[in-house]
């Protein structure tokens, strides 16, 4: 009598450990899917370069990076509201507008929505090129070599350009996706010429390709951060190839990376303990 | 009955006959008869396409490239059929409007990531003034330096660029196809 009143409380705190483990669970899921990707937080990041210190002063520098739009719905326009208060003078952006060879429209509409008083600088992701005759679209107008008028922001392929300011001149860069353009080293060389560059490039991994005496300061996104907490291990299962730079500050030799986690999603609209990110650059 | 029968044999043949005629026949890879087909070409900055109506050796348009200075401008397209293998020849034509003879470079490569120059088949080719048949033997795709026999059953990338072109050339592509 005594062994079965037992079992029954043991069987009863069973099924209610169940019960609360699959709330929890469903809860952690909702989260993931509901409320993290749209949990959007301003992430100050401080990157020593003295030389972009000394030009930029106090002016306020942005950075985005995969936005994968698929249309300009409420993250969207909660990005585009945050960046009005932060008030930026200089955002960057590094790659992965869109979706999988999806509609480019939302991403071209999102970026004329873009104020920064010195200007919008950005580099193109692989999503960016997964429609290759639409990857056109963010620099010309369509079917045609005549510059696009849908937004003035300035894409950078394997480029640099100077921002001229009355303290002097930071140099900005950009290093394309599609890098293999015969000499990468050669293209990587041209891009840090100036120490205290900032260098944006969508992946990573452009960080071992820069020599460590180069003083430059690299902004690069990609990675989501993996969108999920997962384990290392996990990723290294799958052989995740930028597993060494997911997220955060990266410093080896003189040069220095920040890795964001992103804003968008990609493969599953999801996050967990990677929250969506706008950048706020302070050099110092 | 029988005629019914006689009616499905001569159908079953009629298929066999047409699938043995189409897989013997000659592959076109590239007409550019529909605008989608744009979609299945490399995009590169400094590289355009439009389909035209002139020069066209197959049907009635052809790819009008117009290779702007830069680097290496290039013509690309996505490559679908990868085995080459049981073709002879790679076949198109270029038509060259201008009056001077055009040097491209014709590159072929059996992997797509990182290939190395020395590694892949390069081939300069002379376009004369006006109408080019160029054709390209499979059996004869080689590594450029290494000599090596390229993996005709996984060719990964096709191109024809222009090294360092000091203004605008055009030129216009049609018919690329592989012949038995």
């Amino acid at each position: 009598m005594f062994i079965k009143h037992v079992c029954n409380i043991l069987r009863i705190w069973f099924l209610l450990s169940c019960a609360i483990l699959s709330i929890a669970i469903l809860c952690i899921i909702a989260y993931a899917f509901l409320i993290e990707p749209y949990t959007i937080k301003v992430q100050h990041v401080f990157i020593e370069n003295p030389a972009a210190r000394y030009v930029l002063e106090s002016r306020t520098v942005v950075y985005l990076s995969d936005l994968h739009i698929g249309r300009i719905g409420i993250r969207e326009k909660k990005i585009l509201r945050m960046l009005d208060e932060l008030r930026p003078d200089i955002i960057f952006l590094t790659g992965d507008y869109v979706s999988w060879k999806g509609d480019y429209e939302p991403a071209l509409d999102f970026m004329n929505r873009l104020n920064a008083s010195l200007g919008v600088w950005a580099v193109m992701g692989d999503y960016d090129y997964s429609v290759s005759r639409k990857s056109c679209l963010f620099c010309h107008t369509p079917n045609s070599t005549m510059p696009t008028t849908r937004h003035r922001v300035r894409i950078l392929k394997n480029q640099i350009e100077p921002i001229k300011l009355p303290r002097g001149t930071v140099w900005i860069a950009g290093a394309d996706y599609l890098l293999d353009n015969g000499s990468p080293h050669e293209t990587v060389k041209h891009l840090t010429q100036h120490p205290g560059t900032i260098l944006l490039t969508h992946e990573p991994m452009v960080f071992e390709a820069i020599s460590d005496n180069c003083s430059i300061s690299v902004l690069a996104g990609d990675t989501h951060g993996g969108q999920l907490a997962l384990p290392r291990f996990f990723w290294e299962k799958i052989g995740y190839t930028q597993l060494k730079y997911m997220r955060g500050l990266f410093r080896k030799g003189r040069k220095i990376m920040y890795v964001t986690t992103g804003i968008g999603t990609s493969t599953l609209p999801v996050r967990f303990l990677r929250p969506p990110e706008i950048v706020v650059v302070h050099f110092i | 009955m029988n005629a019914l029968l006689r009616y499905l044999l001569v159908s079953i043949c009629c298929i066999g006959a047409g699938c043995t005629s189409t897989s013997q026949s000659d592959l076109l890879l590239f007409g550019f008869e529909r605008d989608a087909d744009l979609d299945r070409l490399w995009w590169y900055c400094k590289t355009m396409y439009t389909r035209a109506r002139e020069h066209a050796t197959q049907g009635e348009y052809s790819l009008k490239v117009d290779f702007y200075p830069s680097h290496y401008p290039r013509f690309e397209p996505l490559m679908r059929t990868q085995d080459w293998s049981r073709y002879r020849a790679l076949c198109f034509d270029i038509y060259n409007p201008s009056d001077s003879i055009i040097t491209v470079t014709l590159r072929i490569d059996d992997r797509r990531t990182s290939p190395a120059f020395y590694d892949c088949h390069i081939q300069y080719l002379k376009l004369r003034p006006g109408h080019n048949a160029i054709t390209i033997g499979i059996a004869s795709l080689k590594g450029c330096k290494t000599q090596r026999p390229l993996r005709t059953k996984e060719i990964r990338r096709f191109m024809v660029f222009m090294y360092r072109p000091d203004r605008q050339h055009t030129l216009y592509f049609d018919n690329i196809k592989l012949v038995l």
